[in-house]
């Protein structure tokens, strides 16, 4: 039978306020979720699971020792997981690509999957990485994927072009929004995750080899509104694309 | 110091952002060397030297013969562009000289030792990482000049017998000829304020007049008005022009989120209590079925 990874990431929501303290990274306000491209995922590998029969098995790296995001994979469809905990939060994706490699290289997974990008770091580099240290083909940002046999055929969307590709498996692909749509698992579904298999496997890491200096942006002060008739108005905006914003 | 920038091309000719770059490149070093994937067809001045394989190699073959490139000089880094082939190769190059990467580089600071500085959570702050060892730096485009130099290099040509294991089946251009959204400098964008999907017209006739790309909220892409790559925010496109031009957008913190860059933004809404006009520098409160007409037809007449 395929066997499908799925690596998943916990983020801080979208709402969070995060601001710098001396350069560390201070949370203000905010919850952990699933990074949301890391559910689209997940339901494509559990999607190809009820097409052709898959094992599933869900991945995350974190210092927190946090399981929920790997719980909510089950409860979409995922049949195992692993966690993988480091003794301290590491940015670096080549440190955390050689982490998870050194975990999963004899699991002997067909298809790994990952979202895009996380949206707290916007890296969009780990899982590539892994992919490359594994010895795997990939390709990034797909929209529509076909196994056929040992091959699988991908759409994916770049800047300017649409490619479709075919490769051999073993392969990874991350993909992006409009893939599918994330089913909400059932609630007899999340209360049996709660007693699905969960491996943790505990690392050393050394350190972090990216280290960052966080900084407040400058904030916005707010619009200046226009007023007057709609035709007085249509002028000074042109003016200010013309003569202040230089962009006509 | 000197650096490796490479540039991926389907047709021989280097794109204007990768001429950023490589400008851009020059602050931080006296010599840089540019490795493409194909032979050119002119000469890229600036660089000191271009080092093409004679034939044309594909993605998986070009990160090879650029790693090869980069052990046979001493370069400090290897500088590219931060889209997503350029990622591709990068994360390929990270792994297979296990050096470092860091992508989405908004500027170089260069005085005693080398600092990249690029946003995090989705532009909500901003990070700087100091360079220490060889690394892989992928630069943002669209955020720099491109200054003219005299310096004209020498081309190197070398044999390189790669193959792949992946098979390309087809490639459709999908921008045709409107400017792409990632780097296009005005973009023009509606949301659900626009009431239909007919109305998005207004959003296009206005774009066409600016030369602009265009783009949507999440709200409207989800309704099927336009397709998903219109998309701007935290699950579509993050995108950073020199104006930004929301009309009918209330401004969720997703949207925000795609738009944090942007250097200027004019909103359109009729609610002026709408959370975009905190965000943008100019806000109108109209009902744009009324006032758009008005603005699209001072901006035809200047055309004529």
């Amino acid at each position: 039978m395929l066997k499908i990874g799925v690596l998943i990431k916990s983020v801080l929501d979208t709402e969070a306020r995060v601001s710098s303290e001396n350069g560390s990274l201070k949370v203000i306000s905010g919850k952990l979720i699933c990074n949301p491209f890391d559910e689209f995922a997940i339901e494509e590998a559990v999607r190809i699971k009820e097409k052709i029969g898959a094992n599933i098995t869900a991945i995350s790296l974190n210092s927190n020792g946090r399981e929920d995001e790997l719980r909510y994979a089950m409860a979409m469809g995922a049949d195992t997981s692993i966690l993988i905990k480091t003794d301290k939060d590491i940015i670096s994706p080549l440190k955390k690509a050689k982490i998870i490699g050194q975990v999963i290289k004899d699991q002997k997974f067909d298809l790994i999957i990952s979202g895009r990008e996380a949206i707290d770091d916007n890296f969009s580099a780990t899982s590539l990485i892994l992919s490359e240290i594994l010895g795997y083909n990939h390709v990034s940002e797909v929209i529509e994927e076909k196994i056929e046999g040992n091959k699988i055929i991908v759409k994916r969307i770049l800047e300017e072009a649409e490619e479709t590709y075919e490769m051999q498996l073993p392969a990874l692909i991350t993909v992006r929004k409009g893939i599918n749509n994330p089913r909400y698992p059932t609630l007899p579904n999340v209360m049996k995750s709660k007693r699905m298999p969960l491996n943790r496997v505990e690392v050393k890491s050394d350190g972090d080899d990216i280290l960052v200096h966080y900084e407040d942006k400058p904030q916005k002060s707010g619009a200046k509104i226009l007023d007057g008739k709609y035709d007085e108005i249509a002028d000074k905006l042109i003016s200010i694309m013309k003569n202040e914003f230089h962009v006509i | 110091m000197k650096l490796l920038i490479f540039a991926y091309t389907t047709d021989g000719n280097i794109p204007k952002s990768d001429l950023e770059i490589i400008s851009h490149s020059k602050d931080i070093s006296q010599e840089v060397h540019l490795v493409t994937n194909m032979p050119l067809n002119a000469t890229i001045k600036g660089v000191n030297k271009i080092i093409t394989p004679s034939g044309r190699l594909d993605q998986d073959c070009f990160s090879k013969f650029i790693e090869m490139t980069f052990k046979k000089d001493d370069y400090a880094h290897i500088v590219g562009k931060s889209d997503i082939v350029g990622k591709e190769i990068a994360s390929s190059l990270s792994a297979n000289l296990n050096i470092e990467y860091v992508n989405e580089i908004q500027e170089f600071e260069n005085k005693d030792k080398l600092i990249v500085i690029r946003d995090f959570f989705t532009g909500k702050l901003s990070g700087r990482i100091e360079i220490n060892s060889k690394s892989i730096l992928l630069l943002k485009f669209n955020t720099h000049p491109i200054n003219e130099s005299d310096t004209v290099p020498v081309v190197e040509s070398l044999e390189f017998n790669c193959s792949s294991n992946k098979k390309l089946l087809s490639r459709i251009i999908t921008t045709g000829n409107k400017p792409p959204l990632e780097s296009s400098q005005i973009v023009v964008s509606g949301g659900r304020g626009l009431e239909s999907k007919e109305n998005y017209a207004y959003v296009e006739k206005l774009a066409e007049l600016l030369g602009a790309a265009t783009g949507a909220s999440r709200a409207i892409v989800d309704l099927g008005w336009v397709p998903q790559t219109y998309q701007v925010g935290q699950t579509g496109k993050i995108i950073a022009p020199n104006l930004y031009i929301a009309i009918g957008i209330s401004g969720a913190v997703q949207h925000l989120a795609g738009i944090r860059n942007a250097k200027k933004i004019i909103a359109i809404n009729k609610d002026p209590n709408a959370p975009i006009f905190k965000y943008a520098d100019y806000g109108v409160v109209a009902d744009f079925k009324e006032f758009l007409p008005i603005l699209i037809k001072k901006l035809e007449a200047m055309k004529k």
